[in-house]
């Protein structure tokens, strides 16, 4: 063999190991292109219910107020108001801080069902467009032994707009000061 | 002759090789750095923002951006502030004996878009802030004056220029998604974990707050929910990981995404979903009555799968809070 025919080898194993990383490089830039593609398309897709994503997203602390081990007043049977204010229902009472303790001790695993000062606390974000808010009470229906969580009623569920909320707020404003019994609740 | 031309071709083809593999290296490695270089900067690198500098004022809040005398106080590390959607979550505080009435306004240094507060989609241009405004006091020595957010249009540089009766200020930062914070945090090292219950120093509530009662914990985040004792936390075994409610509580002094896990080596505690750690966002959608401006807190669950002393390790931008339990039969 030749200098000359051993230079045209090289050349060629060259041209073929080129070609290969060329093809597998194109082959990868075609996979990473579908990939992209793929990609654009979910993440399209995604943008296109962004909004209701932030709303489930927000809406998750407003569905349930957190039970987990406890459960809604609903469980015993005692219908929770339906107003958007705090409160228990009817034959339960308010279980919250008592002289800067937690009370209602729950066994399994031990923690305190109720430390809240007020008993309650305030959940916004809610509705599609995030301007609602409702409100978690914790009972004791008619004991600790039976503590569980009421979810209110929503305030503003259904606003999406600051003006949505100020006509909604003089609305509930008119209902209280309205003397015709049964108007002071609000929206569920 | 033959068989050293054939030594000598082999040689070569091996040189020819070398140098193929040399450049594909080099080639490979380039493509390496342009990945790199093309990537946005590391969280806390601010690059071409000439973002204000920030200060510590009160040990009980996190560092300051501007001169004053009513700073904003956000999720925030080295000039930037992360945003949410297009919010970023702002309290507005001034010293106790603040009394003027102020007026914010903002607009964009590097490019188009628009600085706004308030509602993200129907911005306001300009926020006014009312000192003194009842129990708006945020820590000691401090006041909230509001917490409207601020909105961007996107990542870039902003100012803010805050007006009072005598003063002007300007304040420079950096807005940059909430993403980049959460990365962050997660690439913070674990703390190695407590072996066993004989050194075990749990932690005590020594706080109590007026909205959630006594929480354990140093500080900056508590965990509510647990009682006062905190020294001791009984388990019932019942072969299966219950959860209990847990309320995290973040005073001002990080107002920063949190990620809770459990410490190096800890296999005994679960948060949310049952997973092994939790990320507390910026936003908190969570308040009762007598929580101050500027404390976050969350509701949330704790599973204890095992007994044993657990360290629970709390990551925020400035911050790093450990919380340990001993969680006995």
């Amino acid at each position: 063999m030749t200098n000359r025919q051993a230079g045209d080898e090289l050349d060629e194993r060259v041209r073929r190991a080129a070609e290969a990383f060329t093809r597998l490089t194109n082959r990868r830039r075609f996979l990473a292109g579908a990939l992209e593609g793929a990609f654009a398309l979910f993440a399209g897709m995604a943008l296109g219910s962004w909004r209701s994503a932030i709303a489930l997203a927000a809406d998750g602390g407003c569905k349930d107020c957190t039970y987990f081990e406890g459960h809604s007043c609903v469980y015993y049977g005692y219908a929770c108001p339906s107003q958007a204010s705090p409160g228990c229902p009817s034959g339960c009472s308010v279980c919250q801080l008592s002289s800067g303790q937690c009370t209602c001790v729950q066994p399994n695993p031990p923690h305190y069902q109720c430390c809240y000062s007020a008993g309650y606390w305030t959940v916004t974000g809610c509705g599609p467009c995030g301007y609602g808010t409702r409100y978690c009470t914790d009972c004791k229906c008619p004991d600790c032994n039976h503590a569980c969580t009421c979810r209110s009623g929503c305030f503003c569920c259904n606003c999406c707009s600051p003006q949505d909320v100020a006509v909604e707020m003089l609305r509930l404003a008119s209902a209280r000061e309205s003397p015709i019994p049964g108007m002071g609740s609000s929206p569920t | 002759m033959a068989s050293q031309s054939s030594t000598r071709q082999l040689g070569r083809n091996r040189r020819a090789w070398l140098w193929v593999a040399i450049c594909l290296i080099v080639a490979g490695l380039s493509v390496l750095v342009a990945v790199g270089l093309r990537q946005s900067p590391a969280p806390g690198i601010v690059s071409g923002c000439p973002a204000s500098q920030a200060s510590i004022e009160s040990d009980q809040l996190p560092p300051m951006p501007g001169g004053g005398p009513v700073y904003p106080l956000w999720a925030g590390l080295d000039g930037a502030a992360y945003y949410v959607g297009t919010s970023i979550d702002v309290t507005w505080v001034a010293r106790a004996d603040y009394s003027d009435r102020t007026l914010v306004s903002g607009r964009r240094l590097d490019g188009p878009g628009r600085l706004g507060f308030g509602d993200s989609r129907y911005p306001m241009v300009a926020l006014e802030l009312q000192p003194n405004a009842p129990g708006s006091l945020i820590v000691a020595g401090w006041q909230s004056l509001s917490s409207q957010p601020i909105v961007v249009s996107d990542a870039g540089c902003y100012e803010l220029t805050i007006a009072a009766r005598s003063t002007t200020e300007t304040i420079v930062f950096e807005a940059r998604p909430s993403a980049e914070a959460t990365r962050l945090l997660r690439s913070r090292r674990l703390v190695p974990a407590r072996n066993g219950p004989a050194d075990c120093a749990a932690s005590a509530s020594k706080v109590s707050t007026d909205f959630l009662g006594p929480v354990l914990g140093e500080g900056p985040v508590y965990l509510g929910g647990l009682g006062q004792s905190g020294i001791q936390v009984g388990w019932t075994s019942s072969g299966a990981a219950l959860p209990g409610r847990a309320f995290w509580v973040a005073s001002p002094r990080d107002l920063g995404p949190l990620l809770l896990r459990e410490a190096d080596g800890g296999h005994a505690l679960r948060f949310a979903d049952r997973q092994r750690d939790q990320l507390l966002p910026i936003h908190s959608y969570v308040t009762s009555p007598g929580q101050p401006l500027g404390w976050r807190q969350f509701v949330s669950a704790i599973y204890f799968t095992a007994p044993g002393c657990m360290t629970i390790q709390i990551d925020g931008l400035t911050t790093r809070t450990l919380i340990t339990l001993l969680v006995e039969h």
